[in-house]
């Protein structure tokens, strides 16, 4: 891949290695990310367990007894960070986007949220044209956090950025679309939450059942699609 | 027939080792709280390691055996009545049937009680540890609730109750627990975020522990931290005892049940050897944060797992002499 950034390698704990690719949210860092994240992943370093990427960041959990038997004369935690460090500059030089880059969702939303009308006030545009504006762009996953299967999405239209609550509701139902500056969001499961809330969609984002339960996965992308209160009723059904 | 409870305590819990390989979906580990204790708690009765085991906070819950079992008590400063009278913690237990168990502590926040042969409960995502806020695995994916019924997995003849007389030894609590309130810390991502002389007084103040804490977190009371850098941290991944600064200037550490990425600086992590006592100390004692190196950080580590293996091992040898037969 081109234009690559050299990320920050540090501890994150005395299991886990943190990576940084500065602190700003940028569509270009999220996929560079997925892409070392994909090259980390391909399981010929049995002494990475778990890989979780983030907006500008991504950390790599190990296993100290396997790195022990990897290390030789080194320190372990030294030999971790310098291994990474070779790793993410071979991954820079490999062309291909392993896994290629993530599933596109359409996902319908019944936009009537409570929050609606108040977002309509702040920015001065009516529901329809929010609903046009929050349906025409595609958006990326850059992380998923805060609760399981919640997919922070971006980057939101400026015209309908608005600031999460500050006295955040107890209970935010399972399906609400929200906003939250430039992030907009599916929450998974019933939850307190500040996002300003503008629709509420049918799929289940998270399965409990299912063994990859999360719907949506970092890399991957959503397009958001209008549809009536009826139709929701009915795509509920099935 | 099982375990009947007919208390259930403030937050009692089915905990394993832990959920692993989730957090890039959000979903945390979760497992015990003080993995010491668990680990123990399943050490002492045979049981395989990483057995799922019933985790409680003081005051803990109060339960009737509706059939005979072998189990085992672990916890900081544990201490029970069983048929009204007092029982030593730390020592595998046979118990008879319609016995009455009432689980209480002197000191220490949290404790175990293993089931030799294990506990029903539902597995989630290879897992049996009770996920609070999916609600999945354990019992129900909730809290034990009075009147709940845990069913045991095998069935162990007991006649008449009976404490064995080894177990963990007060050399081995001593080194996990100890007075000592300094925990070992490695710097954490944005420790310079704040300034040296904020440095300095991070790792030489105490802390007191809020009784506003939980699974989620232990939420730390001291002089504030001044942050220097006013710029916001996009959110970012964390892992079980990670030191987060809050915008108030207080620190959080992070424990079993946090979740995956967070959005405050993180200044230290505490070392997963010294969680056990961190996680004790919620309630009555004030700790400090140790700066250590890599090299203290991987030894310290090193002696932590030769110690569980010894104890492991020793335990193991006096299960299969002394219990089941």
């Amino acid at each position: 891949m081109e234009n690559q950034t050299t990320p920050e390698i540090k501890l994150l704990s005395g299991r886990s290695v943190l990576i940084t690719y500065g602190n700003e949210i940028d569509l270009q860092v999220s996929m560079q990310i997925y892409h070392v994240a994909q090259f980390l992943g391909r399981g010929q370093e049995n002494w990475i367990t778990e890989i979780v990427p983030a907006y500008c960041s991504l950390s790599v959990f190990f296993d100290l007894s396997q790195v022990m038997q990897w290390c030789g004369e080194s320190h372990p935690l030294e030999w971790v960070m310098s291994r990474l460090e070779k790793l993410i500059r071979d991954a820079g030089s490999s062309q291909t986007v392993l896994g290629g880059r993530g599933q596109l969702h359409a996902i319908p939303v019944c936009y009537d949220g409570e929050d609606l009308q108040e977002i309509s006030r702040l920015k001065n545009l009516d529901v329809q044209a929010i609903v046009e504006i929050h349906t025409s762009r595609v958006y990326a996953v850059f992380m998923i956090g805060f609760l399981p299967g919640f997919a922070y999405l971006g980057t939101v239209d400026e015209r309908i950025a608005v600031p999460r609550h500050t006295k955040p509701r107890t209970k935010v139902s399972a399906g609400s679309v929200g906003i939250a500056g430039v992030q907009t969001g599916v929450y998974p499961m019933d939850s307190p939450g500040g996002w300003q809330i503008i629709g509420r969609t049918p799929v289940a984002m998270f399965n409990p059942a299912a063994s990859t339960p999360s719907l949506l996965r970092h890399g991957d992308s959503v397009r958001f699609y209008p549809i009536s209160s009826d139709q929701f009723e009915e795509l509920r059904g099935h | 027939m099982g375990i009947r409870f007919t208390s259930s305590g403030v937050l009692t819990t089915i905990q394993d080792a832990g959920r692993f390989g989730y957090r890039s979906v959000g979903i945390g580990p979760g497992g015990p709280m003080d993995e010491f204790a668990f680990r123990c708690a399943n050490f002492l009765i045979g049981n395989p390691d990483h057995t799922a085991a019933l985790e409680f906070f003081y005051p803990g819950p109060e339960l009737v055996f509706e059939e005979s079992g072998m189990v085992s008590l672990t916890g900081l400063g544990i201490e029970a009545e069983l048929n009204g009278e007092q029982i030593p913690g730390w020592r595998p237990i046979a118990v008879s049937k319609n016995s009455v168990l009432k689980i209480r502590s002197r000191i220490g926040a949290v404790g175990y009680l293993g089931v030799g042969g294990g506990i029903k409960s539902e597995e989630w995502l290879g897992s049996s540890s009770t996920h609070l806020t999916a609600r999945k695995g354990g019992f129900e994916g909730r809290a034990i609730r009075k009147g709940d019924l845990l069913e045991f997995c095998t069935r162990v003849e007991v006649k008449s109750s009976v404490v064995h007389r080894w177990g963990v030894g007060a050399k081995q609590l001593e080194y996990v627990y100890g007075s000592n309130k300094h925990l070992s810390v490695l710097p954490g991502p944005e420790l310079d975020w704040i300034g040296p002389a904020s440095v300095e007084q991070f790792s030489t103040q105490s802390f007191s522990i809020l009784p506003a804490s939980n699974r989620m977190g232990y939420r730390l009371s001291s002089n504030a931290l001044p942050i220097q850098k006013s710029i916001q941290l996009i959110s970012s991944p964390v892992d079980v005892g990670t030191v987060q600064l809050l915008p108030d200037g207080q620190a959080i550490v992070l424990m079993a049940d946090h979740q995956t990425t967070g959005g405050y600086p993180r200044l230290a992590s505490v070392a997963a050897f010294d969680l056990p006592r961190l996680a004790q100390s919620l309630g009555h004692r004030e700790v400090c944060f140790s700066w250590i190196s890599m090299e203290s950080a991987v030894e310290l580590n090193r002696i932590w797992h030769d110690t569980l293996e010894a104890l492991r091992q020793g335990c193991l040898l006096n299960a299969g002499r002394y219990l089941y037969q």
